[in-house]
């Protein structure tokens, strides 16, 4: 979700302010009705930027994401980032915590090779896809060597294709939850389940389930997603290759 | 499934109650059990086959702790634990074997390194013991 245009308008000035101070200069260009994010991140490709820095949230990334693996220069071309919202996952993969400090890390310009997940055919995301329905559904899947149904309510997929199913119907009712807090009664989850590997397809019966990726909905089951390992140099704040 | 990950912690897959699964699940990480498996599990670490578990096929480890049901073959690298709500319907080889009183196992087991030890006890026939070759005098 973007913030309302006057507030877009403010924050770009604080930010080019921020980084004129720190001595980053560049284009700056705003997506509009005639100029898509697509079609300007192309623009920046074909004058030769060897920087894209994307300022705004996770589904402005992914479309920049998305034009530059889908032209093959994701790996030439690096990406860095102001996010949105500084509680985000895209916040917390780059370790910023505000502005100021994001426009550092451009600064700095450390950079890390990143996974990125693929939405066949050409949907990309560097945090988590969610597939998640209130009530529990069938779900059908195939992974590298094994094809499986699960009854889950919940999907996360992350990069590096790490998938979490958990179903929480049968954690029992509210009653029975209400009883396990009363006795502080933790009961064992057992009904999580957790895989990793290079390709997965999930299938719903009866049904089209949405994927989202922050909340805004990039496909629809039956999909599949594969890992692309080390495929986006990204800007990271200089504590993050500390941790790392 | 999933490569070795460096410094993993927790198990490398988890397969849940609710989840059944056709295939060969194989992964260089530990394996948490609890849904149902027709197919090959294959871990180089530990495999765990939990209560609520049911596995249909030849399950291979270095460590395997068994709490649900088994109908294959189990080969353990290092260490078979069959804990008292397990059941285990085929053969069994592991050089390091605990079954818990209640556990149920129907089949065969080899323990290849105690067998090994055993035949090459048989094997050297008992050394004569050696007279002394002083005599004492009183």
């Amino acid at each position: 979700m973007e913030p309302p245009k006057g507030k877009l308008i403010y924050r770009q000035e604080k930010i080019k302010d921020i980084l004129g101070d720190i001595g980053i200069a560049g284009e700056t260009v705003i997506p509009s009705a005639a100029r898509t994010i697509e079609e300007l991140t192309q623009l920046g490709v074909m004058k030769g930027y060897s920087t894209i820095v994307a300022v705004g949230g996770e589904s402005l990334i992914n479309k920049i994401i998305n034009i530059l693996a889908t032209q093959k220069i994701s790996k030439e071309a690096v990406l860095g980032i102001i996010p949105n919202d500084f509680e985000s996952l895209i916040a917390r993969k780059i370790n910023v915590g505000d502005l100021r400090s994001a426009c550092n890390a451009l600064k700095f310009r450390r950079l890390e090779t990143i996974d990125i997940c693929q939405i066949e055919p050409n949907k990309f995301f560097i945090t988590e896809a969610m597939v998640e329905n209130p009530k529990n559904r069938q779900i059908y899947f195939s992974l590298d060597t094994m094809a499986g149904s699960a009854q889950t309510n919940q999907i996360i997929i992350k990069p590096g294709l790490n998938i979490y199913m958990h179903d929480k119907a049968l954690e029992g009712n509210a009653f029975s939850r209400f009883v396990g807090w009363l006795l502080s009664r933790k009961e064992k989850d057992i009904f999580s389940s957790f895989f990793q590997t290079k390709k997965v397809r999930f299938e719903s019966e009866n049904a089209n389930l949405p994927i989202k990726v922050s909340g805004e909905i990039i496909a629809k089951t039956p999909a599949t997603f594969y890992n692309r390992p080390r495929m986006l140099k990204i800007i990271v704040a200089r504590d993050k290759m500390k941790q790392s | 499934m999933g490569e070795k990950r460096p410094g993993a912690s927790g198990p490398g897959t988890v397969v849940g109650a609710n989840v059944k699964l056709v295939g060969t699940l194989q992964d260089a990480n530990d394996i948490v059990i609890h849904g149902r498996i027709e197919g090959e599990v294959v871990s180089n670490q530990t495999i765990s086959v939990m209560e609520t578990a049911y596995i249909k096929g030849p399950v291979s480890g270095d460590v395997v702790n068994i709490a649900g049901k088994i109908r294959g073959s189990i080969t353990a690298t290092g260490r078979l634990e069959i804990l008292p709500t397990g059941k285990i319907f085929g053969s069994i080889a592991s050089k390091d074997l605990s079954i818990k009183s209640g556990a149920i196992f129907v089949g065969k087991c080899t323990m290849p390194e105690g067998e090994k030890e055993a035949e090459e006890q048989e094997e050297t026939p008992e050394q004569p013991k050696k007279q002394n070759e002083t005599y004492e005098v009183e």
